[in-house]
């Protein structure tokens, strides 16, 4: 537990200044997630602490460099957790990687993502300005809401020194549902589930099963028993094989995650039917999470018509592990977005020294 | 401007509507020269009312082209000033669009123009049991465009969130033409989350033209409950117990004991009228199970906490007799005083007892008296000031008395709105809560989609020459931004 931000600006003004650029890392758990090459690493491990926690205003501002296993700890001594469950890829990884990569859980539908959570950030900009944006209160309206672009921007808008974030009362009790099932009928079936109102907290298919979890009170889920039994799926809340499964698909310790091919992560509208020849055709291993929404291919397929197809679905594909030469990780974007990225990159980090080469973008500019 | 150049434009306007639709007579704009905060007042330069995206894109080339500003409106509802007219500005209304565009039942998302009223969205998808959660007080008027550019909240955002957690997709017409598609009906989007830098931008980034929204399945199961109070803090109190505790209520609102008259007297609600404050806690759930269970844990809370008495709605009319109360707060407070200035700001939940006392010690110094009728749940108060414009000197004391407040919650460590927005109104305040970085910052970031400062001009972030001249500028750390420049 210690404050590091002196150190981080100093260090920070002396890459500037040598126009040097910087790879941020936290607890370096997430190396596989696309990158910049730069050898000068800022580190924020040591940047960690809770500094401020009351239950009652369900809210937590913290240090960036805190691991997600001491925070999770933290709140589940108040029994309170984070709405977007974050993976946790090693007990190395911090707050700060889980909000500038945006990752989220299983439940992600139904309880929001990290944008939904984030309510402020204390963040140090590629000038050495240091910024507080947002807020530490569940609603304010003032000033842009720079913040909230920081999830999901992978360090390249600044690096995050604090967080305030949003938490839920934790999870009463969880129940555990399953069939098997091809993928070809999975989608139609998850589509079924979802119309039930039912306390969906996820909602997936992998290695021909559907796999389903609620998240209630005790008497909620046993109001649900009837329902889920006439929807054909069976109770496996004591299974510990089934524990086991969401446990490794919270964590993206499924087998798949393991696999060598390219991992494409596409996000797609709920209800989106399969893809032309691709989640279910040979030699591709898929999982569909999120109901559907999220899917993981592990596949030899070509990035253009994974692309094509995920983009004419209204959706986005992005080379999420084991990249291929030439290949871009983040889905292209529009050229006119592409504009507003750069200017906006500009703004925050106008040396371009914090993580650059993200987003489609050139990794020398030009002086102009 | 002067009257060529105003000649011109509405000229050039003439050509794109048809007449019905540009409004330039004294008369026709007297009804546009103020927004909900009616005590700031200027003519437009003119009005005009497209009727489709074509003819708004059409005036907007115009406007760029003869570099003239633009103020949007919805529906002219919004608290803080946002679309209060300029006499040099273009006041383009987006009334008029107002079609629903795409329901999709299966997605559960709707498609609609700006100018549909937030109501209308709920309404057009009732038959399938699906609504839109945000529900600002004015939603029978107020236009998704302007929740959109407000980042309204509600009485249910404690449990649903605000507009940005309930928009999936934005399109957005920008001064120079482009129309961009911010988000995607896919739960992310590749790239920088920019649809959350657009909702909230107070019409300074360019002008909403559709709106996709997720709906969710009705609740089956409400229940509200009513609690008095002989004590405000102790009702705040009972706020942080029901949290603490692990309820997420649906709404949670606080009313104090001149707003429970004002609201008796009015709606006939059936509230203790000797209470010092009430406590309205709606729960709702998928089962009369789930929601029962809350309910007897919140009714104990209550009583724990010192509530003298709780009451439950007995019935759906009951209920709607108790939330009307509620809901006609803000016109019954309009029958007991002249005028009233409605404040927004936000604290931590746990300050709400210091925060309200602290507003009546001001009451008492200002010498106007207050009525509190708000958002508890999510630490959102609305003082109202009572005041009566008719008496010199009165308004300006009641905007003195206002920012005194505003300063009360940032001490407390809130903010100077929670969800009406900074527009015109709270300029000053804005100095108080972001320092001279942050502030360039914004500015800089509007430069990026308006260059020519033509959206809006002058609203939701102050100049930093104005922040210096207040002498008010953000103090960090107990020191001043650049000590070493020279104030002016
Ligand atoms: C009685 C009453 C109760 C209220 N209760 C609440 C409440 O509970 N919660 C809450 O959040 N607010 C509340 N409000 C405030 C107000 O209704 C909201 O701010 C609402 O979102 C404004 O919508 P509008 O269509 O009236 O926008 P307007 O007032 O017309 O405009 C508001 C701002 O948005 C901009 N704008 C409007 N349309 C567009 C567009 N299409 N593109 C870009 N910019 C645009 C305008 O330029 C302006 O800056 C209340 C107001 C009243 C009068």
């Amino acid at each position: 537990m210690a404050d590091q931000q002196v150190h981080l600006q100093k260090q920070l003004l002396d890459a500037c200044a040598e126009g040097s650029p910087l790879r941020i890392i936290g607890g370096n758990s997430r190396p596989f997630l696309p990158t910049c090459s730069a050898l000068a690493t800022l580190k924020l491990d040591q940047h960690s602490g809770i500094l401020e926690y009351q239950p009652e205003e369900r809210v937590i501002t913290l240090r960036s460099g805190t691991t997600l296993q001491e925070l999770n700890q933290h709140l589940q001594q108040h029994r309170q957790q984070l709405p977007f469950e974050p993976p946790q890829f090693s007990p190395h990884s911090t707050i700060g990687g889980a909000i500038a990569t945006a990752l989220t859980g299983p439940g992600r539908p139904w309880r929001g993502g990290v944008r939904d959570a984030l309510l402020g950030v204390k963040v140090l900009t590629g000038n050495g300005s240091i910024l507080q944006l947002g807020g530490s209160v569940v609603k304010n309206v003032a000033g842009y809401d720079l913040f909230r672009p920081m999830a999901g921007a992978y360090g390249s808008l600044g690096v995050l020194l604090e967080l305030s974030i949003k938490t839920v009362p934790m999870d009463e009790l969880q129940s555990y549902w399953s069939t098997t099932l091809e993928i070809e009928e999975s989608l139609q079936r998850m589509q079924q589930i979802n119309l039930n109102n039912l306390p969906l907290t996820g909602m997936s298919w992998a290695d021909g099963a559907l796999h389903v979890r609620l998240s209630a009170s005790r008497e909620e889920l046993m109001a649900c028993h009837q329902k889920m039994e006439s929807l054909n799926l069976s109770d496996q809340t004591s299974s510990s094989t089934e524990h086991t499964f969401w446990a490794q698909l919270h964590h993206q310790q499924h087998p798949l995650f393991k696999r060598t091919d390219p991992l494409w992560r596409v996000s797609l509208p709920p209800a989106s039917p399969l893809l032309d020849d691709l989640e279910h055709s040979k030699g591709t291993a898929t999982i569909l999470d999120w109901g559907g929404a999220q899917r993981w291919l592990s596949t030899t397929a070509r990035a253009e018509q994974l692309r094509s197809q995920a983009e004419s679905a209204g959706g986005h594909a992005m080379l999420y592990r084991n990249p291929l030469a030439g290949v871009e990780r983040f889905h292209p974007l529009s050229t006119p977005l592409q504009l507003i990225h750069q200017q906006l990159r500009r703004l925050m980090d106008p040396c371009s020294i914090l993580n650059p080469g993200l987003f489609s973008e050139p990794l020398y500019q030009d002086e102009a | 401007m002067n009257s060529e150049p105003r000649t011109a434009l509405c000229n050039a306007l003439s050509k794109i509507v048809a007449s019905e639709s540009l409004l330039t007579e004294p008369e026709e704009l007297t009804p546009y020269e103020c927004d909900g905060l009616t005590a700031l007042r200027e003519v437009p330069l003119a009005v005009v009312l497209p009727e489709n995206l074509d003819q708004l894109r059409a005036i907007v080339a115009l406007c760029n082209q003869m570099q003239v500003a633009v103020v949007t409106r919805g529906a002219g509802t919004g608290l803080s000033g946002g679309a209060r007219p300029s006499k040099d500005a273009l006041l383009i209304g987006l009334a008029k669009l107002n079609r629903i565009l795409k329901i999709n039942s299966d997605r559960k998302s709707i498609t609609v123009e700006p100018g549909v009223t937030n109501l209308a969205i709920s309404q057009a998808v009732s038959h399938l049991n699906l609504y839109y959660a945000p529900d600002p007080s004015s939603q029978i008027a107020c236009t998704i465009g302007g929740n959109v550019a407000e980042n309204a909240g509600g009485v249910h955002c404690i449990k649903y969130g605000l507009t940005v957690n309930n928009v999936l997709q934005v399109r957005m017409l920008t001064i120079d033409g482009e129309l961009l598609t911010f988000g995607s009906e896919s739960l992310d989007t590749t790239g920088y989350d920019l649809l959350s830098l657009v909702v909230g931008s107070e019409g300074l980034l360019g002008i909403v033209t559709e709106v996709t929204v997720r709906l969710l399945d009705r609740p089956p199961e409400v229940r509200l409950l009513l609690a008095a109070f002989d004590q405000i803090e102790v009702a705040g109190d009972a706020v942080g117990a029901i949290l603490t505790a692990g309820i997420t209520p649906a709404g949670l609102e606080m009313m104090d004991h001149r707003s429970i008259q004002a609201a008796e007297d009015f709606t006939h609600a059936g509230y203790p009228r000797e209470a010092a404050a009430i406590l309205l806690c709606e729960l709702d759930g998928r089962s009369p199970e789930s929601v029962a269970e809350q309910a007897i844990k919140s009714i104990e809370i209550l009583k724990q906490c010192g509530a003298t008495q709780v009451i439950e709605a007995k019935s759906e009319a009951h209920r709607n007799q108790l939330w009307a109360g509620r809901k006609g707060a803000f016109p019954a407070i309009g029958r007991i005083s002249p005028d009233y200035y409605v404040m927004d700001g936000t604290i931590p939940r746990r300050h709400l007892g210091t925060v309200l006392q602290q507003i009546d010690q001001l009451s008492n110094e200002f010498g106007l008296e207050v009525a509190n009728v708000f958002h508890a749940g999510d630490g959102n108060l609305h003082p109202l000031i009572l005041y009566d414009a008719n008496q010199p000197g009165e308004l300006q004391k009641a905007e003195q008395m206002g920012t005194e407040i505003l300063k009360h919650c940032i001490e407390a460590g809130g903010s100077i709105t929670g969800e009406h927005g900074v527009g015109l109104e709270k300029l000053d305040a804005m100095c108080s809560q972001f320092n001279e970085s942050e502030l360039s910052l914004f500015h800089q970031l509007k430069q990026v989609f308006d260059p020519h400062n033509l959206l809006n001009p002058g609203k939701a972030i102050p100049t930093l020459h104005r922040c210096a001249e207040l002498g008010a500028m953000h103090v960090h750390h107990g020191q001043l931004p650049h000590p070493e420049l020279e104030r002016f």
